[in-house]
């Protein structure tokens, strides 16, 4: 009677390390990413009917925390430095889409106040950041 | 003449791969899956390119109170907690209909009180939304109201 031969699997360590890596670099970056979001602690409301878009380019990104405190991007701004930096924009890249990532806490005035800014920068359409439910 | 020995270095890849997989199972256990945001979009009042005729809209004002209470034209509706909305979505339903009849745009202007939170705006946004009406404005958006 023969007798089957089996061949010896070998635990291949060259390939695992270089998956165990990659998914490292991965994560550390994802890591560091979603850190830099975080630098705003702002919690966007929540809404059935919001879409995600296809297309984020061409806006212009307002931040307003709970406290009410507007941010150009990162950068905290008055409302003046916001007006001046807005009707720059325009002027240089119209049409001027904003997108405002206000807190869900965020007092009613400081959105009407930014609304007022955007329009007379004159901006086209404003974008509210929400999360879908 | 004597040569100097120097000891040979050799990469130990054990402790490496042990700590490459600590590292890993740090970021995995403490990263979180980032949603992606959503868009409301809404066009400010004034700037709409212009048609050569010139309907005038069917306007409702929804004004959202300083403790959430919802107010459309002076009535209140919904409880201020509410999040649903149900029959500010059902008047907004029938008013939009009404508004298709007549070959009108349905126009809501939203007035904001100071005290009113960002997430009852987005609210009552998501209502208009819901209901298919895309004419939204803010009062006060362009300093001429309020």
């Amino acid at each position: 009677m023969r007798r089957v031969h089996h061949d010896e699997v070998g635990l291949q360590i060259a390939p695992m390390i270089d998956v165990t890596l990659l998914l490292l670099f991965f994560f550390m970056l994802a890591g560091k990413i979603t850190k830099g979001e975080k630098l705003l602690d702002i919690k966007v409301p929540l809404a059935a009917t919001g879409r995600v878009p296809v297309d984020e380019g061409d806006r212009d990104v307002v931040n307003i925390d709970e406290n009410g405190q507007i941010y150009s991007g990162s950068l905290p701004v008055t409302s003046k430095e916001l007006t001046a930096h807005l009707k720059q924009r325009f002027k240089d890249y119209p049409p001027l889409k904003l997108y405002v990532r206000a807190d869900s806490a965020t007092p009613g005035k400081k959105i009407k106040e930014v609304m007022a800014i955007a329009s007379e920068s004159g901006a086209i359409e404003v974008i509210f950041g929400v999360l879908q439910k | 003449m004597r040569r100097t020995e120097h000891p040979q270095i050799e990469l130990q890849i054990a402790p490496m791969i042990d700590v490459c997989f600590l590292l890993l199972f740090f970021y995995i256990l403490t990263s979180k899956p980032v949603k992606p945001e959503a868009d409301m979009s809404m066009t400010l009042p004034g700037t709409v390119a212009q048609e050569e005729s010139l309907d005038i809209p069917d306007e409702q004002r929804i004004a959202i109170q300083d403790n959430g209470q919802i107010v459309l034209n002076d009535l209140s509706l919904d409880r201020p907690d509410d999040r649903q909305l149900p029959a500010l979505l059902a008047t907004l339903k029938r008013f939009k209909e009404s508004s298709d009849a007549n070959k009108s745009q349905a126009l809501i202007t939203v007035d904001v009180s100071d005290g009113a939170v960002h997430q009852r705006v987005v609210d009552v946004l998501n209502a208009c939304a819901e209901a298919g009406i895309q004419g939204v404005t803010f009062a006060g958006a362009t300093g001429e109201e309020e």
